[in-house]
């Protein structure tokens, strides 16, 4: 599997952007409800969604969520972040096959605890599907493997 | 800004951060007398206390603060520099 970008703290800046694109399938939709055990009907059944004005049965906010963790675990920070807080917002439905793309950029860089702060937005289109925040710990990159040959010197 | 407007505009912070609203922080304040004050909402508060200034701080400033107070102190150098 393939891995993320390894960002250092002096690779960062106020106003860094990344963007991914996505989609979800039916595919994804019925892994997600074994994964999970949702099997809610806004998201299985297409006629109840429709009955209640929407377009179609509604993806999972989690499988938007899961685009958040891609983007910040391979791209911003990447390899060496690790997750501190997610805040997100839904705020118009995402369908199966829609081309969405979630957008990130840099907000605030805490040297003093090493803190990634983020905003993104998920868009198809013009339209807004999601946005929010996330921050990150950036990790150290510690080689064990040379510590160990260096008490060995 | 006075340090009692300082504290005024810290009280919302350590209530999110620390998920309690009726916490009121005083200058004698240490995080052992806040239940969920632990190393990851420490970060927490350095966070947002920076976002909410406009400041940052360095590791050595926070490093070692006894209580809140101190913080505070730390908070008032930053904005008066």
């Amino acid at each position: 599997m393939q891995t993320g970008r390894a960002l250092g703290w002096k690779d960062l800046a106020v106003g860094m952007k990344v963007q991914a694109s996505f989609s979800v399938e039916a595919r994804d939709m019925r892994e997600f409800a074994l994964a999970s055990g949702d099997n809610s009907r806004i998201h299985r059944d297409a006629q109840f969604a429709q009955r209640n004005g929407f377009a179609d049965r509604v993806v999972y906010g989690a499988l938007q969520v899961a685009q958040l963790s891609y983007v910040v675990g391979m791209l911003l920070p990447g390899d060496l972040g690790l997750a501190a807080a997610w805040q997100i917002s839904f705020r118009s439905p995402l369908y199966i096959g829609e081309q969405a793309e979630l957008n990130a950029e840099v907000t605030h860089l805490s040297e003093a605890t090493r803190i990634v702060s983020l905003k993104f937005s998920i868009l198809v289109g013009e339209r807004t599907i999601a946005t929010g925040s996330a921050q990150s710990k950036l990790l150290d990159d510690v080689d064990m493997s040379s510590d160990s040959a260096n008490v060995h010197e | 800004m006075t340090t009692e407007e300082l504290y005024t505009k810290l009280t919302p912070i350590f209530r999110d951060v620390f998920d309690d609203e009726s916490l009121a922080p005083h200058p004698a304040m240490t995080a052992a007398e806040v239940e969920s004050w632990d190393s990851l909402s420490n970060i927490r508060l350095i966070v947002d206390i920076e976002q909410r200034f406009k400041i940052h701080f360095t590791t050595a400033e926070i490093t070692g603060l006894a209580n809140v107070g101190e913080l505070v102190a730390v908070i008032e150098r930053k904005l008066v520099g």
